[in-house]
């Protein structure tokens, strides 16, 4: 494979005062030496719950915030030596899309406002071409221009907010979505439209994506592979299939069994199992582990 | 697990009606409810956001804010006494010691910052007689919800805890008056899918074990199907369907319920887990 759009070599970020005389002090590692890199095309999930350094590692890597130590890259060039014409070029490349569509969107923007100004910013438009190019956007992400170019984010759902976060990430032609929990501020019936949409999304255009989530049934319908987060450290790493149909960290399993699944008969089973397993163990005087393997069974 | 109703329902809902004044129009939030929760039945009402499911839950438990409403109609009934029409002291009495409790989604917002949690547990214990029965109570009261470590979390302050701590100290506080319902309203959306699944864990145990019967508010299917015997499904503020739980999953009668279960499924879809997962 080519040169990867991001790579993260051993970076660390560490929060908190460093003692005067060079000890750690009271500072606290929330990202703890890691690599990784994500190629063109490619879906990658970072999973751990909150407080593992998830949305840390993503502030660094789209250059929000730097790294303690260690290194982030773009397309080989350290961050570190970005001139100003590189960063726009990166900004215009890398996009983030956050949790929360409500706080991301300026409230005193309409959405045709909002989807403008980073067209014409990055002359990606010009005054002729820019409403047709507001529509296609947002037919893109499934909305009526005619409808929603008028809206305020508060006249719109969640769901609606959402599109139009990833519209206006789509209108500057990405190559990489860096997306923090995009889906979980949402209702569930929005999730899977939003979800697909992403999918679409990443599939026409070849885009490059960083899904931050702690939810396995997201990374398990969309990502190529995943990184398991635990305590600013990764514990686990692979294609998606091998780590969550065979996990070989503990963690990983904990996460795996605590995953729902939208059928009654599947969670009796696994309750029933759950039950005969701690039974059996407070039997033998052992702590039962709760392990999706055996809970299937 | 899947009771059969025996006997008269716990608390019963009758064409229950609350529309709201929201800038000078009407909402209709919840629209002629019928719903029964029968003694040791968990009860799912599954809708999305502005369907009306919270408003129902806190019409149910008499917790509406008073001044928006523009028509609170219908009957509520626990254990047969109009609930609606209660005077507040017989409301109070009814949370105090028979026994209808809430837990609210975000735990943090309903603990007070400055309050060590035994301070706070000990107001919700306010009807034992001395300091030594509240300690011993408290205690026990954590370790039902699977806190443990009691003598160091009683002396902590809630943002000392994590957020799957403070939702289960909330339980705590809800079970304090020895319940037979308890109104969980979204209890899990603020926590981690680990933290989620060992809260609804300890749901289900008090459930099983107190005999509690328990009317969950939620958005997620998932969790549903995990701890709920029978369920309603709400869609602008009406019941659009209800049926127990594997009737509902297997074969939805409404088309709006099979189109949240297409999502549900779609969101826990169980293919990559192929050898776990599938029996």
């Amino acid at each position: 494979m080519s040169t990867p759009i991001l790579s993260a070599r051993s970076i660390i970020k560490s929060f908190g005062r460093r003692s005067w005389f060079g000890g750690a002090g009271n500072a606290r590692r929330a990202v703890d030496t890691i690599d990784l890199d994500v190629n063109e095309g490619e879906t990658l999930a970072i999973v751990g719950e909150s407080g593992s350094g998830k949305s840390t590692l993503a502030r660094m890597l789209l250059g929000l915030i730097k790294p303690t130590s260690g290194e982030v890259a773009y397309y080989g060039q350290p961050m570190d030596a970005f001139t100003a014409p590189d960063w726009a070029t990166f900004r215009k490349a890398v996009q983030p899309i956050f949790q929360d569509p409500a706080s991301s969107l300026n409230p005193r923007m309409r959405v045709d406002t909002t989807l403008s100004n980073v067209l014409l910013r990055h002359r990606l438009a010009t005054r002729d071409t820019l409403a047709a190019e507001i529509t296609e956007l947002l037919a893109s992400v499934g909305l009526d221009a005619a409808q929603f170019h008028d809206r305020y984010p508060h006249q719109l759902s969640g769901g609606q907010q959402q599109r139009i976060a990833i519209a206006r990430a789509m209108a500057v032609r990405p190559r990489l979505i860096i997306a923090d929990e995009p889906l979980s501020s949402l209702d569930m019936s929005v999730q899977a439209q939003i979800l697909d949409l992403l999918i679409s999304l990443k599939s026409s255009r070849n885009l490059g994506l960083v899904l931050i989530s702690h939810d396995l049934n997201v990374v398990d319908a969309i990502s190529d592979r995943v990184i398991v987060m635990y305590l600013g450290k990764v514990v686990e790493a692979g294609p998606t299939r091998q780590v969550l149909g065979n996990p070989a960290n503990d963690y990983t399993r904990s996460l795996l069994a605590a995953k729902l699944v939208a059928d009654p008969h599947l969670a009796r089973e696994r309750r029933l199992a759950m039950d005969a397993a701690v039974a059996a163990a407070s039997k033998s005087g052992q702590t039962p582990t709760p392990d999706v393997q055996g809970a299937s069974q | 697990m899947s009771l059969s109703p025996a006997g008269p329902p716990l608390l019963s809902a009758r064409d229950v009606k609350v529309h709201l004044r929201v800038h000078r129009r009407i909402v209709k939030a919840v629209d002629g409810v019928d719903l029964d929760v029968y003694p040791g039945q968990c009860v799912g009402i599954v809708g999305e956001s502005g369907s009306g499911k919270s408003t129902l839950g806190r019409a149910m438990t008499r917790l509406l804010p008073n001044v928006e409403i523009a028509e609170l109609s219908g009957s509520v009934r626990f254990c047969g006494d109009d609930v609606l029409a209660m005077a507040p002291e017989t409301m109070r009495a009814l949370r105090r010691h028979r026994g209808l409790s809430m837990v609210f989604q975000d735990p943090l917002s309903y603990l007070n910052p400055t309050l060590r949690i035994d301070r706070q547990l000990a107001e919700a214990l306010r009807h034992l007689a001395d300091r030594r029965a509240v300690q011993q109570k408290s205690a026990e009261l954590l370790q039902q919800v699977g806190l443990d470590d009691t003598a160091r979390i009683l002396r902590l302050y809630p943002h000392e805890l994590s957020g799957g701590m403070r939702q289960r100290v909330l339980i705590a506080m809800a079970l304090a008056p020895d319940p037979q319902i308890l109104v969980a309203d979204e209890p899990t959306t603020a926590l981690d899918a680990t933290v989620q699944y060992q809260v609804i864990q300890t749901l289900r145990r008090l459930n099983k074990e107190r005999n509690l019967a328990m009317l969950i508010i939620t958005h997620d299917l998932g969790m549903v199907a995990e701890l709920c015997d029978q369920v309603y499904v709400m869609q602008g503020g009406k019941i659009v369907e209800a049926a127990d739980v594997f009737t509902l999953f297997d074969a939805p009668q409404n088309a709006y319920t099979a189109s949240l279960l297409a999502a549900a499924r779609r969101l826990h879809q169980t293919k990559v887990l192929g050898s776990a997962a599938t029996p």
